[in-house]
């Protein structure tokens, strides 16, 4: 088994002095390549907090991140933007589009700091489009698109770089069972085809059940591994 | 980098169409004026060339535009120097509906007014013999379909006759064109006689707006000028006498005095415009910290962000200010197909324009520069937490 991404004595506090909070503490954790891990736990658990450390949107307060080889606490600003947009892709619970913009414009947003030539970008942004059936729409605006297709629009803008990691904070959070069964279906298909890591917040049972693995977080530290749902 | 600031901003700044259009109006409207007042002052700017040093111009010390008493011309007549003394007064009139607005030059007989007009010897003696005479420049007389023989009704503002009214019938005598760049001055004005207005009152009032006095060959005009101011010194009505051409700068310099305040607004609502731009600016940013936390997640650097919001702000005034260019354009021709005043074909002075106008940008980059910071300052967890 290839480790992806291996997390050690990962530690988390806001602020400092007496009003300190530890959110996350001494959390070891290895995810394989290649990984599907549902990340559960009650509210306020520290789910985002360390999914942030995880997808390098935030920085631990103590312990080591290593990404492959690459220790990410090592990595300047600047260094770990660079290393966020050749790694990962994020989906966030509300989709977090750019309303300016057109679907097809949205997933080319990450494609516009590569070096690729215009046309190229587009080639891709229409496959990534494509890939989560929704080319017809190319030219909609986020507000003309149902939740669900506008959680396709961002799967399809995380992807379209072609990430190792995938990180998705309740994806399915603002969707009905069934939009939220597609998503599901689509994330899981997408590790089939393009071989990514995936590793999902949720509190839908039925959501963990399409992981690999469900890993619990509760009072700042992870068990591991916990109950695997079937 | 900078391909990709400029394509995501390229959607951006008419995001908000009200404070977009905002913003674009008040950035026209101020070039509108700056572009009037360009205008404004290349009509009366007097030209260096034009004639004036031999000729001396006697108002009022109090102002130019205060009147003096006919009885003056013998006073001043007398001075050693003279030769000849000439008087006018000028009146706004309207003809038909009050918009189409003229003015008339009231001039004393015998007069130097009609020198370098295309008029005939027997025009110009008739203007002497017909008291209700009137000659009318080539491009009044064009705008308001006027011959020669027609009797013309004008409303003269200020004025009353025997009557009680307004209105004088005026007989047109002649139309002339000026012969000289500087006599063509009076193509959009008309010429009637100051006796004949004076005695149709209904009460004398023998007021003179101006006196001109010509001089003897060899008399200095600097000597003339203080040997009259000297004479009326002890008068009811003091002169201050001057050259044609000093007269002249010298109301330019009272116009420049208004340009000077116009100028001032002008810049004022240039200031007003950046504070309103950057306080709008940096409460669109914290509504969109969503968006720029996402593409900060994505992989944009804070200074590729701060750029964005720079380039959305520069935009939209630079927008205003290529509306406002070609409103000037617009708005001067449309003043100088109507003849109504003596504007030129209008050219705004460019290199102004280009100064204010680079100006304006900078500004505006400053204006942006508030919310750039503020976006740039962005903390990508916490804003992220807001989505939810
Ligand atoms: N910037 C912050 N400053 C102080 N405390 C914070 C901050 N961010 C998060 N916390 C605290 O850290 C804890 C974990 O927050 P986090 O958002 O990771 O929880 P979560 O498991 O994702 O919860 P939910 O399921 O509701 O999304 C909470 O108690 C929260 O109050
Ligand atoms: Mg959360």
């Amino acid at each position: 088994m290839n480790v992806l991404i291996e997390l050690s004595q990962l530690n988390k506090s806001y602020g400092s002095g007496e009003t300190a909070v530890n959110v996350l503490k001494d959390i070891n954790l290895r995810v394989a390549e290649g990984e599907f891990i549902a990340l559960m736990g009650p509210s306020g658990s520290g789910k985002t907090t360390l999914l942030n450390l995880i997808g390098g949107i935030d920085r631990p307060s103590g312990g080591r991140i290593r990404f492959r080889a690459q220790s990410l606490e090592a990595l300047s600003d600047a260094a770990l933007g660079r290393w966020r947009s050749a790694h990962v892709g994020f989906v966030f619970q509300s989709y977090n589009l750019l309303p300016s913009l057109s679907a097809l414009a949205n997933v080319e947003v990450p494609l516009m700091l590569t070096a690729l030539n215009r046309s190229e970008r587009l080639r891709r942004s229409r496959t990534a489009l494509d890939l989560v059936g929704l080319s017809e729409r190319a030219n909609h605006k986020p507000r003309q698109l149902s939740g669900g297709q506008q959680q396709r629009v961002a799967i399809a803008r995380a992807i379209v770089g072609g990430p190792s990691l995938l990180i998705c904070d309740e994806p399915t959070g603002n969707l009905d069972r069934e939009a939220a069964d597609e998503i599901l279906a689509l994330l899981a298909e997408l590790r089939g085809v393009n071989g990514v890591t995936l590793v999902m917040v949720t509190h839908d049972p039925k959501a963990a059940a399409y992981a690999d693995r469900v890993v619990v977080l509760d009072k700042g530290s992870v068990d591991e591994p916990v109950l695997r749902v079937a | 980098m900078t391909m990709v600031s400029i394509y995501l901003s390229y959607a951006k700044p008419f995001r908000n169409r009200l404070r977009g259009f905002l913003t674009v109006a008040t950035v026209a409207m101020v070039f509108v004026l700056l572009g009037l007042l360009g205008a404004v002052y290349q009509v009366f700017h007097p030209s260096a060339g034009s004639s004036g040093a031999d000729i001396l111009a006697v108002t009022s010390r109090y102002s130019t535009q205060s009147p003096l008493p006919v009885a003056l011309h013998d006073t001043i007549a007398k001075v050693p120097g003279v030769r000849n003394v000439y008087y006018q007064s000028g009146y706004l009139a309207v003809y038909q509906q009050p918009t189409n607005q003229l003015i008339l030059a009231a001039v004393s007989l015998p007069t130097d007014a009609l020198q370098g007009l295309s008029l005939s010897n027997d025009q110009q003696i008739n203007f002497t013999r017909t008291r209700d005479g009137i000659l009318v420049g080539e491009q009044l007389a064009e705008h308001n379909g006027w011959k020669v023989g027609q009797q013309i009704p004008l409303r003269i503002t200020g004025f009353v006759n025997k009557e009680g009214g307004d209105s004088e019938l005026f007989e047109i005598l002649g139309i002339y064109h000026g012969l000289t760049a500087d006599r063509a001055k009076f193509d959009n004005i008309a010429l009637v006689r100051w006796d004949y207005l004076n005695e149709s009152r209904a009460v004398r009032s023998d007021a003179v707006g101006l006196f001109k006095v010509r001089l003897e060959t060899g008399a200095s005009p600097d000597a003339v000028s203080q040997a009259i101011d000297r004479a009326t010194a002890n008068s009811d009505h003091p002169t201050r006498t001057q050259t044609a051409q000093a007269l002249l700068l010298s109301l330019f310099r009272q116009m420049g005095d208004l340009s000077g305040a116009i100028r001032m607004v002008v810049i004022a609502s240039i200031f007003t415009l950046v504070l309103v731009t950057a306080t709008s600016l940096t409460h669109a940013v914290r509504r969109r910290s969503v968006e720029h936390a996402t593409l900060r997640a994505i992989g944009y650097t804070r200074s590729t962000i701060a750029r964005m919001v720079i380039y959305e702000s520069v935009g939209q005034v630079a927008t205003g200010v290529v509306v406002g260019a070609l409103l000037i354009a617009g708005l001067c021709r449309c003043l100088h197909a109507s003849h109504v005043s003596n504007f030129p074909v209008p050219v705004v002075n460019l290199g102004t324009f280009a100064v204010v106008a680079c100006g304006t940008l900078a500004l505006a980059a400053l204006a942006g520069s508030f919310g750039a910071a503020q976006a740039a300052r962005l903390n990508m967890a916490s804003a992220l937490k807001q989505a939810q």
